[in-house]
């Protein structure tokens, strides 16, 4: 049953990737359709609930610069609120929220219903239909045939997915979901080949179970600042998360199970996050270890789930409840859902250009864990990038692809199209190079101009952002003229309290640059203009970290040359002299943008390079 | 919206290289390539010590070249090629200095100084090739040529050597990869640690390392300012193969070498470098109880130069079966008398089939096939080091782009404890940390990808 309409965007999948893709595509104004299995599952959180977090609260600001929508959705729908590493430097801080998992889910479908172009359909996606020029349409399970320009595929965990409890498994794309399973053999005949992954889920504790007085309250002091530049206030905490440790006792039951499960014992098991072991993976590993962190995060308001954060295992459910009741406090736990280990399978993402298109099918775009990654925050931004890119590509303009100076997005694009994975992919801070710039603080700066380019961004915003940055340069530049001078009583009386030390008079500016002191003095010795803590903030960065930023840019500046050397994608490598084998084997497989990506391919040289740069050279005059 | 932009390379940067192998003979010739070629000139003064007003293409020049880092000045050869014509079709200044490394070293900082970069194998030709002035298979068949990937020929004259560098650096890093490991997990887990425990780890390693590297630093200083050579003789019967020894020394073949005893009639010296310390090979005379006039004052003259030698190298002939040292009773006598710390007994010929039990030298080697080359570079290294007391770790910096690279990391670290002291943030410290790792990595030429978070997965309980 063919429908007569053609979209110009469908978007397969309604996860963060999907949703995201979806806005972005319809908001820019073309006519999108969005194709989920489950309606009622829109934005879901299927694991751990909460948006943020190490170098992912970067990726959520780094969208909302560009004009994306998960963090105006987190900020209206949070129930906690954190900035880690507060005192670790500007450059380690990242914003976390704990989220209402069904608010977050219904503000999103809310959202989704809401915006013009965009039409929403629930059906299983069996076929991807292509013809010589690409990619031109979808077929579903039921035989209705939709036709579009682009197609996003972002089915998260769901193709082929199988569910491993103990020594039982099954299929199916979440707990009590169903699998997508006749969209591999499509993707499979279409010439791509799948890897596995997998991840894995802790229990949902019943919470009148727990035994809060003998858990200790998780709450730190943190400034509060929305994940979204335009929330302007961001609301009260509405709970606590809990702290516990697992016992001896718990390591024992779970050393003395693990036989009994079929995941852990599998050879030919599918690769698991390092970065977020089961706790069988925890016990084997570090058998010295007396006890595990683990946390107690609620699930949503109107709900007693307990999300028994640190503690996901593929033991049988006996077993999982014997070794959870062993953890001080939760005695006398009652599980709502167990904890199970999920295989998946998803796709190296060498296969794609850094626009998120597959090198294999025009017109055909993957976003998500289908790529490899883990994480809502991740998936988000390249279901964001894919649909820009898909749009860019219809109005025939060039792809839009952000650089590893740019954004954390940049490094997770790149580390995937270079790189592949061999564990699902989660972005950490220490992947990036350029940190001093890649701040959560400046996201704008660096990015909303792009969004802005993309008609994402409302003009109030933008407005709002250009009178920040004269405001920043105008003090900034006031301050290099404001002498403090230690004749002044009321000044002295001031640093002395902050315990500062001044040996003599200095500028403001160079003042901001000692240890302990900050623009609030400043606005205290009643030198400078009251301003915004945001804004008070960007100043203050600006000059204390003044000369590493600067020293960045350098680095940047250097390290750049290579990336605007672009390959031509028809080059030949075979018949580039000098390069080794498995060099040529390589540049073939990844075929890369430019020479900057090219010598981050492992195994290459300097030399290879220059061996290269003369055939691109040669290329060009032929 | 610039992010496919794609720019001409026209601002490249200015390079410097020697183009002949960095070992002692008798020219060593650095050519340097780029816009900022002529700025060179500033090194330049004429015999009189005046600036030379105007340096004109092509012309040979013999000048005085000053360097701008420690005054050392040497006489040169100085030609300039104005671009176009030139080899890389760039303006080209190419000095031709003595052949003594510790200059190029000197010189080498100089041009540093200047803002030019070592180039890179083959850069020279591949910018020949992108200027138009070589074709493609020329270019290619240059760049094949050059197959070593070390970047220049200074370290090459190091990884002749041994690996130890290599094994020093190596530990170096993971030092610091270990440190920075400790920070990022700190960062990207957010584990709730005390700042201050995790500063303490820092220093306990950094303060450490920054000593080690300080005496690395010195000691290379006072190896650099070692203004006399070590002595080495070599002395043995004739036809043992003493040239082709000092030839294999050398791995050059400037010694004339035959089968037949006596063919070497005077003594030949050669310098070269051994970790980065000249050393005088004497290659005494082919010796033989004789008459002949040459042979007598070959002898005398012998007496003379192994009454000089910091080291004696005896070589034997492992098929021969009479051992005495030389057909000389005074030679033999002066010999046995030197303390035996001086003296390395070498068996030659191990190619052959032997006549001799092996464990009556010091070390047996082949000259002819290389075997225990290396461990007689290594014994006779040992000599120096103990004879002069250098710490044996100096051996590793052996150019002066090592040295320098090394004080960046030393300033990185100070940055580091300094910024600690200050109880400045992570993000600071793991700035100069990267500073300082990727310096290594320049030494080292290798680059870290997903090391740190090998290390944080296996090291530390990760993930909640």
């Amino acid at each position: 049953m063919l429908n007569k309409d053609v979209y110009d965007v469908i978007v397969i999948g309604a996860g963060h990737a999907g949703c995201e893709a979806a806005l972005a595509s319809a908001r820019r104004g073309f006519s999108t359709m969005l194709i989920t299995i489950s309606l009622d599952k829109i934005a879901y959180m299927s694991c751990n609930p909460a948006i943020g977090g190490l170098a992912k609260g970067s990726l959520v600001k780094d969208l909302d610069a560009l004009g994306g929508e998960m963090g105006r959705n987190i900020d209206a729908t949070f129930i906690q609120f954190q900035l880690l590493n507060q005192s670790k430097g500007v450059a380690a801080r990242s914003s976390r929220a704990q989220a209402d998992k069904y608010k977050y889910s219904e503000r999103m479908k809310k959202t989704l219903f809401s915006t013009d172009n965009l039409s929403i359909k629930q059906a299983i996606v069996s076929d991807i239909l292509v013809n010589d020029r690409g990619v031109y349409g979808i077929k579903t399970l039921s035989d209705e045939e939709y036709c579009a320009k682009k197609i996003i595929i972002t089915t998260g965990t769901f193709l082929n997915g199988k569910i491993f409890v103990g020594d039982k498994s099954y299929e199916g794309g979440r707990m009590n979901d169903i699998a997508s399973t006749h969209l591999v053999s499509s993707l499979n005949s279409l010439g791509f080949e799948p890897i596995r992954l997998k991840t894995g889920t802790p229990a949902r504790v019943d919470k009148r179970s727990i035994d809060f007085n003998k858990v200790e309250a998780y709450k730190k002091e943190s400034i509060r600042r929305g994940f979204s530049f335009e929330t302007d206030i961001l609301d009260d905490d509405k709970i606590d998360c809990f702290i516990t440790y697992t016992s001896e006792k718990t390591h024992k039951v779970v050393r003395d199970n693990t036989y009994r499960s079929l995941y852990f014992n599998n050879k030919d098991k599918a690769l698991g996050p390092r970065y977020c072991p089961s706790m069988e993976d925890k016990v084997s590993k570090f058998p010295d270890r007396e006890r595990h962190l683990i946390v107690l995060e609620e699930e949503g308001i109107d709900s007693n789930e307990i999300y028994i954060n640190g503690f996901s295992s593929s033991l049988p459910i006996d077993a999982q409840l014997t070794a959870y009741r062993t953890i001080i406090g939760l005695e006398r736990a009652e599980f709502i859902r167990p904890a199970y280990a999920i295989e998946y399978i998803a796709y190296q993402p060498t296969i794609l250009k850094k626009s998120y298109e597959t090198k294999l099918i025009d017109g055909l775009y993957f976003a998500g864990q289908i790529n490899g990654t883990s994480g809502y925050e991740e998936a988000a931004v390249q279901g964001f990038m894919a649909a820009i890119n898909a749009t860019l590509s219809i109005e025939g303009k060039e792809p839009f692809i952000l650089k590893r100076d740019e954004s954390y997005i940049g490094v997770m694009t790149d580390d995937l199209t270079t790189k592949g994975v061999d564990e699902p992919y989660r972005i950490f801070s220490s992947r990036a190079e350029y940190r001093m710039r890649l701040r959560e603080d400046n996201a704008e700066v660096r990015l909303l101009n792009y969004g802005k380019y993309f008609g994402l961004i409302s003009d109030k915003r933008y407005r709002r952002y250009l009178e920040d940055c004269t405001v920043v340069s105008n003090t900034i530049e006031r301050l290099r003229n404001t002498k403090i001078r230690i004749t002044d009583k009321n000044i002295v009386d001031i640093i002395s309290k902050y315990n500062i030390m001044l040996g003599e008079s200095i500028t403001a500016y160079d003042f901001l640059k000692r240890p302990k002191a900050s623009y609030s003095i400043l606005e205290e010795m009643s030198l400078v203009d009251t301003l915004s803590s945001q804004l008070k903030e960007r100043i203050w960065i600006e000059i204390f970290y003044e000369g590493y930023i600067k020293k960045e840019e350098q680095e940047i500046a250097k390290s750049n040359k290579l990336e605007f050397i672009r390959i031509p994608q028809d080059i030949d490598y075979g018949k580039v002299s000098g390069l080794r084998l498995e060099q040529v084997e390589k540049l073939k497989k990844i075929s890369p943008e430019n020479l900057g990506q090219a010598l981050r391919i492992s195994g290459m040289t300097h030399n290879a390079i220059s061996m290269l740069e003369i055939a691109i050279e040669k290329f060009k005059k032929a | 919206m610039d992010n496919n932009i794609q720019l001409n390379n026209v601002n490249r940067e200015t390079i410097v290289a020697p183009i002949t192998v960095v070992l002692t003979s008798p020219v060593i010739v650095v050519r340097i390539s780029g816009l900022e070629a002529i700025k060179t000139f500033n090194l330049i003064q004429d015999r009189k010590g005046a600036q030379i007003a105007h340096i004109e293409p092509n012309k040979v020049y013999f000048a005085k070249f000053i360097s701008l880092y420690d005054r050392f000045y040497d006489d040169v050869l100085v030609t300039y090629f104005k671009a176009p014509y030139s080899y890389t079709g760039e303006d080209v200044v190419e000095i031709s200095f003595h052949g003594n490394p510790m200059l190029i070293s000197s010189a080498l900082r100089s041009f540093y100084d200047l803002g030019f970069r070592d180039a890179r194998n083959g850069e020279f030709t591949m910018r020949a090739f992108l200027n138009g002035k070589v074709s493609l298979n020329e270019a290619e068949a240059i760049q094949e040529f050059i197959s070593s990937d070390s970047d220049t020929s200074l370290r090459y004259a190091y990884d002749q050597m041994n690996g130890s560098v290599g094994v020093l650096f190596d530990s170096f890093k993971s030092e610091l990869l270990n440190c920075k490991a400790i920070l990022e997990a700190d960062i990207d887990f957010a584990e709730d640690t005390d700042i201050s425990s995790i500063y303490n780890r820092l220093l306990k390693i950094v303060n450490p390392l920054l000593v080690e590297i300080d005496e690395l630093l010195l000691s290379y200083k006072s190896l650099r300012s070692i203004s006399n050579d070590v002595n080495l003789v070599i002395v043995g019967k004739p036809n043992v193969g003493k040239s082709s020894l000092l030839n294999k020394l050398l791995d050059s073949n400037r010694a004339i070498v035959s089968d037949i005893a006596g063919t070497t009639r005077d003594f030949i010296s050669e310098r070269f470098l051994i970790s980065g310390i000249p050393v005088t090979v004497t290659d005494t005379a082919g010796i033989r109880e004789s008459t002949d006039e040459i042979e007598s004052i070959g002898i005398s003259k012998s007496l003379e130069v192994i009454g000089k030698a910091d080291i004696i190298l005896i070589l034997f002939d492992v098929n021969d079966g009479d051992i005495s040292i030389l057909n000389d009773k005074s030679l033999d006598t002066l010999i046995n008398s030197t303390a035996s710390n001086k003296v390395i007994k070498v068996g030659n010929k191990s190619d052959l089939e032997h006549s001799i039990d092996a464990s009556k030298f010091d070390i047996v080697i082949s000259s002819k096939t290389g075997e225990g080359i290396n461990n007689l570079l290594l014994t006779i290294k040992d000599m120096i080091l103990n004879s002069r007391d250098i710490k044996p770790n100096s051996i590793g910096i052996v150019s002066e782009r090592h040295a320098m690279l090394l004080e960046i990391v030393k300033s990185s670290l100070q940055s580091v404890v300094k910024n600690i002291d200050n109880n400045f943030p992570e993000d600071m410290i793991i700035f100069d940390l990267n500073e300082s790792i990727r310096k290594i990595e320049d030494i080292t030429g290798e680059n870290y990808t997903e090391d740190v978070l090998s290390i944080i997965f296996n090291k530390f309980c990760i993930g909640k």
